[in-house]
């Protein structure tokens, strides 16, 4: 019982608080208000003084914003914006890149050839120039004879040089990767005999996966000369959008 | 300014005594994984303080739509088409 009345107090606290905060507040909100201040002091030396000043310096998190193209909030499964398409993208801003890689950055690109670890949909591929690559999936809406680029990397590499993107992948405009669509392929079929209970009957279940195959066509990495020609920003610290070393 | 409580089930409540089913009912969480919006208010929290050995409970400033939460673990595709099939054929006629 006594946990109960203790506990309704401190979280009676933040909303109170809150409400305190915003100008606009209705007239029963403001009575509410009121009588909550009321409890609060009177109750306030009973009160445990650690769920006090943890109720007060709760501030709200803000969740991030998904805007559809319709620059609408998302409701449907239907409403994906376009960085979760798979649509060409737009910069705002230039890239950035630190000095270190600028220095560090012939190293790599004059070492051929390279290799990728490109994500797509977050899964993994090792990649070369000249790989057949056979997707555990059906791509939608490509043909065979389509270019593809990839643009989500988390390490590209050479023989003795790795750039790595750490947590978060590589800035997309720091590589080229494309494939070709080469054709689908499709799996023999399998047929699974399913059995119930007190029935005389063996079911079978059919499955035959379809699969895309691609071929990379090229891995390149950017040289520092076609970076800065393209707009690149260089960034004294490591703090640039790009946030990459060099291991050899 | 208004805020939300944003409750994931983390962990079932099977096996557990009635009143504990009856209050993530209450709360509106069916199954593992589950979030739902509420907002901040002492009823709420005293159903969050039952069960609060299930879920996980953070103040966010607004209500996302179900779309919204899935786009949240959505990850992006990685890849864009550049060039269509045909399109490389009529530039080499064209030139």
């Amino acid at each position: 019982m006594f946990s109960r009345t203790t506990l309704a107090r401190a979280l009676a606290l933040p909303i109170e608080h809150s409400s305190a905060r915003s100008a606009s507040t209705t007239f029963r909100a403001c009575l509410h208000q009121a009588t909550s201040t009321t409890t609060t002091t009177t109750s306030q030396p009973e009160a445990p003084l650690s769920a006090t000043p943890r109720a007060q310096t709760s501030i709200p998190i803000q969740q991030p914003r998904f805007l559809t193209s319709s620059n609408s909030i998302p409701q449907t499964r239907a409403d994906v914006p376009l960085n979760k398409q798979p649509v060409a993208p737009t910069f705002d801003a230039p890239l950035k890149v630190s000095q270190s890689l600028l220095e560090l950055l012939p190293n790599l690109t004059s070492q051929k050839p390279h290799f990728i670890t490109a994500h797509l949909h977050d899964r993994p591929y090792l990649l070369t120039a000249g790989d057949q690559l056979r997707l555990p999936f059906l791509m939608p809406k490509v043909k065979s004879g389509d270019i593809l680029r990839f643009n989500r990397a988390s390490v590209l590499g050479s023989r003795d040089f790795t750039l790595k993107g750490g947590a978060q992948y590589l800035d997309e405009r720091l590589f080229e990767c494309r494939v070709r669509v080469m054709g689908f392929e499709s799996e023999p079929l399998r047929i699974t005999e399913k059995t119930k209970r007190r029935r005389r009957h063996v079911q079978k279940v059919t499955s035959k996966h379809r699969y895309t195959i691609l071929r990379v066509m090229d891995v390149k990495v950017k040289t520092a000369e076609e970076l800065l020609e393209e707009g690149a920003v260089v960034v004294e610290s490591a703090d640039s959008a790009a946030n990459v070393e060099l291991k050899a | 300014m208004s805020s939300y409580f944003r409750i994931t089930l983390m962990r079932s409540a099977i096996g557990l005594p009635r009143r504990t089913h009856d209050v993530l009912k209450a709360l509106g969480l069916k199954k593992r994984m589950a979030t739902v919006f509420h907002p901040v208010s002492p009823s709420v929290a005293g159903n969050i303080m039952k069960v609060k050995e299930l879920v996980e409970v953070q103040e966010v400033d607004r209500r996302l739509t179900k779309q919204e939460v899935h786009l949240e673990r959505k990850p992006d595709p990685g890849y864009y088409v550049e060039k269509r099939a045909g399109t490389e054929l009529r530039e080499c006629r064209r030139a």
